[in-house]
């Protein structure tokens, strides 16, 4: 990588040349009017708000290179809430030093004036620590020595004449900033693995930042490219790391945890499948059979089981979306290999069929039982043969069947437990209050009456308990609100 | 689809789109009306990332007080002693705090464009699982997992959003009478040739077949209206007079030519001639070379339409559909030849009003900003408009979002 192309800098006179001198920077610095944005956050650092950092760093660069990109990395960490890209521009987090960011999109400056400041970081002359971020994959500059490069940033240097003036390549700023780089931050997939440019064809060389780096790169701070991938990455992801990454840098946390690639751990430890809301319909077989089903997406080609992400938990922006939770099938950007070692998409991969054959299996075992219970747990207490539902037909498909099953399973749901209100006493059990039951206040003829009218008054042996069975039945059996509630308590002074 | 949306990051998704067009053709598929409206969404949501941006973030800095003041000391002192003509609506009473709310990084509206990108944002992801790069884009439709809460959470984005997009008409409307009434010469500002072109967009759930042939037809029922304006006057609306026009040129670009590669489709499936430079035809053979500005220096190839240079994009979309007044659908939006009416509903800070683009008589930078904040309310609308035709089609059970069958590569 050390004869990566271009001109030898670290020789250069910081003379002009005599003759034809091309586009000196003048005194004033920035852009057509002379504004830039390292002013406008030097305002914001000055002008309150940021009184406390709570560490020894106020503002940290942040320069984001652009190599074979899309720019879909950046717009979705514009659309980032976990931190905002405004909250950490603004310095609105205690702890986390301002992050000036220096991007091609956003930057006030232009040309010569862009350029200033990462030669500045070249040079070692700016005044805080810098990350380095890159988007998109690195091009292979051997195969444009002498040509326009792939991709490139500024024309340099800039005392030189227009045609002695070189453009730089993206790679080649790379290798000079990254050394002096707190951390190395490749974002997307591009960066991080080489994503679609360096698929097969690749008729730029196009390589991941670590591809480029190499095993022994080591960032000022120690640490080894990080990388976040996806394509686009989700943009918490990105804003949340560099968010921790400050923080270590200000003293004010533990050093990030990084997987064996260089992901956040926290974010890519677990696969797409296990945080993902359709994955209960693969526990129980459930396969959808065209676009737009509710059900697991396996069988249509989804490699979420296989792949690092949490798009499914996190959601893309803001807690919403992610592809599985609107039905797109994972075809594995978060991974390395993408694309090629996921094609052809929408097709079934190998380990699909036997896996979901096996989930069928125990699907098919499972279903009957949770939907069994499930009938019986759809209900409230009260509700023994009917429900005061509405909406539905009456709900009696209760068969004898479905009652010894549900005794059984009471008995050993409650097996060497409680069941609820078996031994409460009368004033726990109904909480709302405890009425004098009508044969304490009207005496045992009104028990008897009562008695007499119930189903069952019959098999009770004296009048009061009869009435006391009635009432306790119809504390169960009435609809909630129909007689207010009525203690059993009954006849305690009969007995 | 997913290789062709990641073409780019902004506009992936129209890229997507386009692309799944491409095969319905080839395939010869159409997709059921549900796949359709909420294909209209996403394609209207897709405006809400990249106009904002746009108009707050990278247009906004050139109309903001740390510009002016330095560079036009006495537009910044006019602009301090200037009433806007809008404050009502968007609470700016001069000038003066307008330009200081554009200022990068400090200012309110710099900042209000960052954090109006995430509501549309959010809405797309709700439907089509992340922004940039759908993953819901399939031939035939979508495998969007529609319901009523899809359809609820993204209405209620599109409102919140709408809200701020009647707003930003205002706004920008300031700005340009502002110029125009300091010095009339800003009209002059990057004038070009009224040279347009546009495909269209949003297609009729009910009138789209997928079929080449039928593109004239179907092109004509779509919300923005294909077109191509030559000089200020429209030329045609024919999706296959506007496909048979476009040529592609590396000259300048640092690519090899493809002459030697034969002419693999000399007419279109119509019947209708093709350019050899047509971009069916073209191959991409990348060859570095050194820049010369007499030469190749660029690696962008120069599309043309009948070998002129043509703007597209949002104002363009707007444009065609203005002049030609075939867009058929009048619920909330109306092409009158001269202009387009949108009639938007209450929002939560703003009541309903009416809103007219009309097609300008000089064509500058600034119209070009203020037919960008009117499209922003114009796709909104669309977007409204086909999320209340998503909830009929639910109503009526209509819930399938894509035509499954054995694809067949013919």
């Amino acid at each position: 990588m050390e004869n990566m192309i271009s001109v030898p800098m670290k020789a250069r006179v910081d003379v002009p040349l005599e003759g034809e001198v091309s586009r000196l920077l003048p005194d004033q610095v920035g852009n057509v009017a002379g504004a830039h944005n390292s002013e406008l956050q030097q305002r914001l650092l000055e002008s309150g708000g940021r009184r406390d950092t709570l560490g020894p760093l106020k503002k940290v660069y942040v320069f984001w290179l652009p190599g074979m990109s899309c720019d879909g990395c950046t717009v979705s960490t514009i659309g980032a809430t976990e931190p905002s890209i405004e909250e950490l521009l603004t310095g609105a987090l205690p702890g986390v030093p301002v992050m000036v960011l220096h991007h091609y999109q956003f930057q006030m400056e232009s040309g010569d004036h862009f350029t200033l400041l990462l030669e500045q970081a070249d040079a070692g002359a700016l005044d805080a620590p810098y990350i380095l971020v890159y988007e998109g994959s690195i091009s292979d500059e051997h195969l444009t020595v002498g040509a326009e490069p792939w991709a490139a940033k500024g024309s340099l240097p800039t005392w030189a004449p227009a045609d002695q003036r070189q453009r730089r390549s993206t790679p080649e700023w790379v290798r000079r900033l990254a050394p002096g780089a707190a951390v190395t931050i490749a974002i997307g997939t591009c960066a991080t693995w080489g994503g679609i440019p360096a698929s097969l064809g690749n008729p730029t060389g196009a390589m991941s930042v670590m591809d480029f780096l190499g095993k022994d790169y080591r960032s000022s701070l120690g640490l080894p490219v990080v990388n976040v991938p996806g394509c686009p990455a989700i943009g918490d992801d990105f804003t949340e790391a560099v968010t921790m990454l400050l923080k270590y840098m200000n003293g004010q946390g533990p050093v990030p945890e990084f997987d064996e690639l260089g992901r956040p751990a926290w974010q890519f430890g677990d696969t797409v499948h296990l945080h993902c809301p359709r994955g209960a319909w693969y526990e129980e077989g459930n396969f959808a059979r065209e676009f737009g089903g509710k059900e697991c997406l396996a069988e249509i080609g989804c490699w979420g089981p296989v792949v690092n992400c949490h798009i499914t938990e996190r959601g893309f922006i803001n807690g919403k979306g992610g592809c599985m939770v609107a039905g797109g099938a994972c075809i594995g950007c978060m991974s390395p290999g993408f694309p090629d070692k996921f094609t052809p998409f929408y097709k079934r991969p190998p380990q699909t069929t036997p896996a979901t054959t096996l989930s069928r299996v125990h699907g098919a075992l499972t279903k009957p039982l949770r939907r069994t219970t499930q009938l019986e747990r759809n209900r409230e207490p009260r509700w023994r043969s009917t429900t005061p539902s509405g909406w539905a037909p009456e709900y009696d498909n209760v068969t004898i069947a479905h009652r010894t099953f549900e005794y059984f399973y009471t008995r050993i749901q409650y097996f060497r437990s409680e069941l609820p209100g078996r031994h409460e006493k009368d004033e726990e059990k109904y909480s709302s209050g405890y009425v004098v039951p009508p044969e304490a206040a009207y005496g045992k003829e009104y028990a008897a009456a009562a008695g007499s009218q119930s189903r069952r008054g019959s098999q009770a042996r004296h009048p009061s308990t009869a009435g006391a069975v009635a009432s306790s039945r119809r504390i169960r059996d009435a609809p909630s609100g129909r007689s207010g509630v009525v203690t059993d308590v009954l006849s305690e002074p009969a007995r | 689809m997913f290789i062709s949306s990641r073409v780019c990051g902004v506009c992936g998704g129209v890229h997507s789109v386009a692309s799944s067009l491409a095969m319905e053709m080839a395939f010869g598929i159409g997709v059921p009306p549900m796949g359709l409206a909420l294909r209209n969404i996403q394609l209207g949501l897709d405006f809400q990332i990249d106009n904002p941006v746009h108009l707050y973030l990278l247009a906004g800095p050139d109309y903001s007080q740390v510009v002016i003041e330095r560079t036009n000391p006495s537009l910044w002192e006019r602009a301090k002693k200037t009433e806007t003509r809008h404050g009502n609506i968007h609470g700016f009473a001069t000038m003066a705090e307008l330009m200081t709310a554009f200022n990068p990084l400090t200012g309110k509206l710099y900042l209000e464009g960052l954090h109006m990108t995430r509501a549309p944002k959010e809405a797309y992801s709700i439907l089509y699982g992340k922004y940039p790069h759908p993953q819901t884009v399939v031939p035939g439709g979508l495998s969007t997992t529609v319901s009523m809460q899809v359809l609820n959470e993204t209405e209620i984005r599109i409102i919140r959003t709408l809200d701020y997009a009647k707003r930003g008409v205002f706004i920008w409307d300031d700005i340009t009478q502002f110029f125009y009434d300091a010095d009339p010469l800003y009209k002059q500002v990057g004038t070009r040739p009224k040279n347009m072109i546009d495909t269209g967009m949003w297609d009729d759930p009910f009138a789209y077949d997928g079929t080449y042939a039928g593109a004239a037809e179907w092109g004509d029922q779509r919300w923005a209206t294909p077109g191509v304006i030559m000089d200020g006057e429209l030329v045609t609306t024919n999706l296959h007079h506007i496909n048979m026009g476009m040529e592609e040129f590396v000259e300048h670009a640092y690519y090899e030519g493809w002459e030697n590669e034969g002419t693999p489709y000399p007419r279109d499936p119509a019947g209708n001639p093709l350019s050899p430079n047509h971009p069916w035809n073209k191959e991409t053979k990348p060859r570095p070379d050194k820049r010369s500005w007499k030469d190749r220096y660029t690696w962008s190839t120069s599309p043309r339409w009948d070998r002129r240079v043509m703007e597209a994009g949002a104002y363009a979309r707007l444009w065609a559909t203005a002049a030609a007044a075939k867009m058929p659908h009048t619920r909330f939006l109306q092409a009158t030849g001269t202009s387009v009416k949108i009639d938007t509903p209450q929002t939560p800070a703003l009541p309903a009003m009416e809103l007219e683009w009309k097609i300008p008589e000089t064509w500058n930078a600034f119209e070009r900003n203020l037919a960008r904040a009117y499209h922003i309310v114009y796709s909104l609308m669309v977007a409204y408009e086909n999320v209340q035709i998503a909830f009929d089609l639910m109503g009526d059970g209509e819930n399938k979002v894509a035509t499954m069958t054995e694809f067949r590569v013919p």
